[in-house]
C-alpha cells in the first residue's frame, strides 16, 4: 500500500517545492526593482520549497530502501540485494535522482541564506537575491514536475520482469511492479566515495548559484542613475568560499575514486566531464582572489560580475555536459532529452544576466587607478589572467571536439597532450603568483622591500632544490615545481616569522601567542594561505606521480614471481569471494622488497549480475614514498596478467587538495563569527569614470 | 612593518656565495636533467585515443584494443617510422584519433584561441596600468585599504 502512495507523494513533493520556489520568486521580486522588501516576509515560501524538496528526497529513498519497482527510476537504478548504503547512493546514481539532490542542495543553501538573511547579513541585497534563487529553483523543480521527473511509474516491466520497458508519467498509469530492478551501474556501487563524492560535489556545484543571486541583486536593485551595490562581493564572499571548499574537496574526492576503481592507474584524465567541474573551480578561485582586490582597493568592479556569471554559467554547463550525452566520457552514466532544455537553462541565463550587466555597466563604478604592476594588486591580476585563461583553455579543448563535429563535421581528438600543453606552463605560473602575492605590499612594492622579503626564501628555495636534484631526480618539471612550492612556503614562513617578531617588540608576548592573536586577527588571509599549503603539497605530488611513476606489466602463473620497480610481486593464490551485491574473483599477491615482506595485495575483478563486463578493482599499497598500485587486466586458471604502477608521493595529491578545501573552511568560519557590516564606506562609491 | 636588521658583510658574502653555488646546482640540473618524457612509443601512446575508449589514450587503457595499438605503435617506430608518419596513417584510418591536435590547418584555431584569450586579457591590464595617473612615492601598507576619500 505504501509503495503505491509513493507516485504520489513524490509527485506532491516536487510540486510543494516548485509552488515554493514559485512564491520565492514572486514574493521577493519586488526587492530585484529596488523595493526595500522584509526578508522575514519571505520565509512561508523558503519554509514550503524546502518542505518539498526534502520530502521529495525522502520519497525517493524510502522507495529504494523498500525496493519500490514499480517506481520507473528505481526499477532502472536499483536491484533486490543490494546493500542499503549503495542502494541509499542510487539516489543520485543517474539523471533523475540526481537532479532530485541538486533540487534539495539548492533549498538547503536558499534556507540557510535565508536564515543569515534574518540575521541581518546582506543588508538590502538579500530578498533580490532570494528572488533570484527561487528563479534558478523554478528551472530545477520544474525540470523534475516535466521532463525528469523521478517518480515516474513503471507502465510496463522489461523483460522477465526486471527493470522498467516503459515508464509514465501519470501515477494512475502504474501496471504490476517489475519482480527485480536492474541496479545501478557497476562502476557507482564498487566503491564507498561513489556515495559521498556527488553530494559533495552538488554542495560546491549548487552553492555557486548563491554568489551568483547576491550579483543579480546588486545589479537588478540598482537605483537609476545610481551605481549598483559594491558591498556584494563582501557578502558573497562567504558563499563563494564554502562552495569552493565543497568543489574542491568534491573534485578531489573524484579524482580518488578514479584512482581506487577504475583502474587505468590516474585520478585525472581530462575527461570532458572533469573538465565541466573544473572550469567552475578555476573561475570561482579567480572570483575568490579578485573580490579580495575588490574589498580592500576598489578595482575590479566589473570584472567581478563577470566572473561570477561565468562560475555560475560553468555549473550549469556541466551539468549539460554530464547529463545531456553529448560527450564520450567515463561519466555518461545516463544519456536523456533534457539536454536541450538544460543548453536553453544555459543559454538565458548567460542572455539575461550579461544583459543586465550591460545594460548597468557604465553605472558600475571603478577606481581606476593602479600604481604599478609590481604590487599585490598586481599578484592578483596576474593570478586572475592565468586563471582565466586557464578557464578558458579547458573550456575550448572541451568543447571543441563537439564543435568541429557539428559545424564541421570533422572528428578532432583533444586529449591529455593539448591540456597538459597549457596546464604545465599556466601553472608554473600561478604558483609563482602565489609565492609572490601574498608578501608584496599593496599598491607599490618597492624593490628594497621585495628583497628584504624574499632574500632568505630564495635562498631556502635554491638549497631545497639543489638537494633534491643532487639526492632524488633530476626531472625537470619536479625540479620547477620544487623551486616555486619551496619559494612560496619560505616566503610565507618568513614573513610569518617577521611579523610575529615585530608584535612581540611591540607586546611582549610569547611566540605562540602572538602567532594566534595575528592569526586572529586577519583569519581571511591565513586561512587563504592555509589552502596555498594545500595548494604546493597537491603541486608537488602532481609533479611526482606524473613525472616519477614508473610501470610495468606482468605475467604470472600460480607461483611465479614478478620484479617490477624494486618490488617482487609473486602471485600466491587466486580466490572467489561472493558479495550481497556481487561476486569478486581475484588474486593474492604478496609483495617483498629487498627480502622483507612489504604488503599482501589482492587485485579483483568484481562481476555484477547486471553488466557483461566484470569491474576491475585495483589494490594499492600506499607508503610514505611511494605508492604500489597493483590492476588486473585478466585472471583465468592459467595464471593473471597484470598492469603495475609505482607512484611517488601519491599521498600528496590526497592531503594537498584536502588541506586547500580545509583552508577555505577556516577562512569561512572566521568570517561567519564577524558578521558582515555591509555597509562601511568605500571611497569614491560612484565614480563611474 | 619592521624587517630584519642587515646582516653583517661577511655573513652577507658569504650567503652570496652559497646562493651562487645552490643555483648552479639547480641550473646543471635543469640542463642536464630528463626531460620528463618516457620513451618515444610511450609519448606517442599518450597523443593516440582509444577508439573503442571513453576518452582515454592508448597509453592509458587498460583495454585489449588498446593494447593491441600499442603494440602496433611499438612495431611501426621499431621499423623506423617517424612519430608525424605514425599518427597520419592512424588518422586515416580512425578520424580525431589524435589526442594533441595539430597546429595546423582547423584545430589551428584550438591553439590560438586561450593564447588571443591570453593577449586579451593582458592588453586589458596594460591599457589600465597606462590610464594611471603619476603616483605618489609608494607605500608599504600591507594590507591596509585606503582610508575613505583619500583618493588622488
Amino acid at each position: 500500500m505504501f509503495a503505491v502512495l509513493l507516485p504520489w507523494l513524490g509527485l506532491g513533493a516536487i510540486l510543494t517545492a516548485l509552488g515554493g520556489a514559485l512564491l520565492l520568486s514572486v514574493r521577493g521580486f519586488p526587492a530585484l526593482r529596488g523595493r526595500p522588501t522584509d526578508p522575514a516576509r519571505l520565509a512561508p515560501a523558503v519554509r514550503v520549497l524546502v518542505l518539498g524538496a526534502v520530502a521529495a528526497m525522502l520519497v525517493l529513498e524510502a522507495g529504494l530502501l523498500t525496493d519500490s519497482y514499480h517506481l520507473a527510476y528505481i526499477a532502472d537504478n536499483h536491484r533486490t540485494g543490494t546493500p542499503p548504503l549503495y542502494a541509499f547512493a542510487a539516489g543520485w546514481a543517474a539523471l533523475e535522482g540526481s537532479i532530485v539532490l541538486w533540487g534539495l542542495v539548492l533549498a538547503g543553501y536558499i534556507w540557510l541564506f535565508h536564515r543569515s538573511l534574518l540575521r541581518g547579513g546582506a543588508g538590502g541585497l538579500g530578498a533580490g537575491a532570494l528572488s533570484a534563487l527561487g528563479m534558478i529553483a523554478v528551472f530545477w523543480f520544474g525540470l523534475m514536475a516535466t521532463a525528469a521527473n523521478p517518480f515516474q511509474v513503471c507502465a510496463a516491466a522489461g523483460p522477465e520482469g526486471t527493470g522498467c520497458a516503459m515508464a509514465a508519467w501519470a501515477p494512475w498509469s502504474a501496471a504490476d511492479a517489475p519482480l527485480n530492478g536492474r541496479g545501478a551501474n557497476p562502476l557507482l556501487q564498487n566503491h564507498f566515495l561513489m556515495i559521498i563524492h556527488p553530494p559533495v560535489l552538488y554542495l560546491g556545484y549548487v552553492g555557486m548559484s548563491v554568489p551568483f543571486a547576491i550579483a543579480m541583486s546588486s545589479l537588478a536593485a540598482a537605483r537609476p542613475g545610481a551605481a549598483p551595490d559594491r558591498t556584494w562581493v563582501k557578502i558573497t564572499r562567504r558563499w563563494t568560499l564554502g562552495a569552493w571548499a565543497f568543489l574542491t574537496a568534491g573534485i578531489l574526492l573524484g579524482g580518488w575514486w578514479s584512482y581506487e576503481v577504475l583502474g587505468w592507474g590516474g585520478y585525472w584524465a581530462w575527461d570532458p566531464v572533469e573538465n565541466a567541474s573544473f572550469i567552475p573551480w578555476l573561475l570561482a578561485t579567480a572570483f575568490l582572489h579578485s573580490a579580495v582586490v575588490q574589498s580592500r582597493r576598489g578595482v575590479l568592479s566589473s570584472w567581478n560580475y563577470v566572473l561570477a556569471i561565468g562560475v555560475f554559467a560553468a555549473t550549469i554547463l556541466g551539468t549539460f555536459l554530464t547529463r545531456s550525452g553529448v560527450v564520450a566520457s567515463v561519466h555518461s552514466f545516463t544519456q536523456s532529452a533534457i539536454g536541450p532544455i538544460i543548453l536553453g537553462f544555459l543559454i538565458a541565463v548567460l542572455a539575461g544576466s550579461l544583459a543586465l550587466l550591460a545594460a548597468r555597466a557604465h553605472r558600475i563604478g571603478d577606481a581606476p587607478r593602479l600604481d604599478s604592476l609590481v604590487s599585490r594588486e598586481g599578484a592578483f591580476l596576474l593570478n586572475n589572467l592565468l586563471l582565466s585563461v586557464f578557464a578558458f583553455a579547458v573550456l575550448a579543448g572541451t568543447l571543441f571536439p563537439l564543435a568541429a563535429e557539428a559545424f564541421a563535421d570533422a572528428a578532432v581528438g583533444v586529449g591529455r597532450p593539448f591540456f597538459d600543453q597549457w596546464a604545465v606552463p599556466l601553472s608554473y605560473g600561478l604558483l609563482l603568483a602565489m609565492g609572490l602575492g601574498p608578501i608584496t605590499p599593496y599598491r607599490t612594492a618597492r624593490p628594497q622591500v621585495m628583497w628584504e622579503r624574499l632574500r632568505l626564501p630564495l635562498l631556502a628555495a635554491l638549497a631545497a632544490t639543489a638537494a633534491t636534484a643532487l639526492l632524488a631526480t633530476r626531472n625537470r618539471h619536479v625540479i620547477i615545481v620544487v623551486f616555486l612550492t619551496s619559494l612560496a612556503a619560505a616566503a610565507i614562513v618568513r614573513h610569518l616569522e617577521s611579523l610575529i617578531r615585530a608584535r612581540r617588540r611591540k607586546t611582549g608576548e610569547r611566540a605562540g601567542t602572538a602567532l594566534l592573536r595575528l592569526a586572529g586577527a586577519d583569519p581571511g588571509y591565513w586561512g587563504g594561505q592555509i589552502s596555498h599549503l594545500g595548494v604546493m603539497i597537491l603541486a608537488v605530488g602532481i609533479a611526482a606521480s606524473a613525472n616519477l611513476a614508473v610501470s610495468g606489466q606482468m605475467q604470472l602463473a600460480p607461483g611465479e614471481t614478478a620484479r617490477v620497480a624494486g618490488y617482487e610481486l609473486e602471485y600466491a593464490t587466486p580466490f572467489t569471494r561472493a558479495e550481497p551485491n556481487r561476486t569478486a574473483v581475484g588474486a593474492r599477491i604478496e609483495v617483498t622488497r629487498d627480502g622483507r615482506r612489504v604488503a599482501t595485495l589482492a587485485p579483483r575483478l568484481n562481476i555484477y549480475p547486471n553488466s557483461a563486463s566484470p569491474i576491475v578493482t585495483p589494490a594499492v599499497h600506499s607508503t610514505f614514498s611511494r605508492d604500489l598500485y597493483v590492476s588486473l587486466t585478466r585472471l583465468d586458471s592459467g595464471g593473471l596478467t597484470a598492469d603495475v604502477w609505482v607512484y611517488p608521493l601519491q599521498w600528496m595529491v590526497w592531503l594537498g587538495g584536502l588541506t586547500a578545501a580545509a583552508g577555505a573552511g577556516v577562512s569561512l568560519l572566521a568570517a561567519r563569527r564577524r558578521p558582515v557590516t555591509g555597509d562601511r564606506p568605500r571611497r569614491r562609491e560612484s565614480a563611474g569614470v | 612593518m619592521s624587517e630584519r636588521p642587515a646582516p653583517r658583510q661577511p655573513a652577507r658574502l658569504l650567503a652570496g656565495a652559497l646562493a651562487l653555488g645552490l643555483a648552479g646546482v639547480v641550473a646543471w640540473a635543469l640542463i642536464t636533467g630528463e626531460p620528463g618524457e618516457q620513451d618515444r612509443v610511450a609519448a606517442l601512446g599518450a597523443r593516440i585515443r582509444c577508439p573503442v575508449c571513453q576518452g582515454e589514450s592508448i597509453a592509458d587503457s587498460p583495454a585489449e584494443y588498446a593494447r593491441d595499438m600499442m603494440d602496433f605503435v611499438t612495431a611501426r617506430v621499431a621499423d623506423g617510422w617517424s612519430d608525424e608518419q605514425i599518427l597520419d596513417h592512424l588518422e586515416q584510418r580512425f578520424a580525431g584519433i589524435r589526442l594533441d591536435p595539430p597546429f595546423a590547418g582547423g584545430t589551428l584555431l584550438l591553439w590560438i584561441l586561450p593564447a588571443a584569450a591570453a593577449g586579451a586579457g593582458g592588453a586589458l591590464i596594460a591599457r589600465r596600468l597606462r590610464r594611471r595617473k603619476p603616483s605618489r612615492p609608494g607605500g608599504t601598507s600591507d594590507d591596509r585599504p585606503l582610508p575613505p576619500g583619500a583618493a588622488p
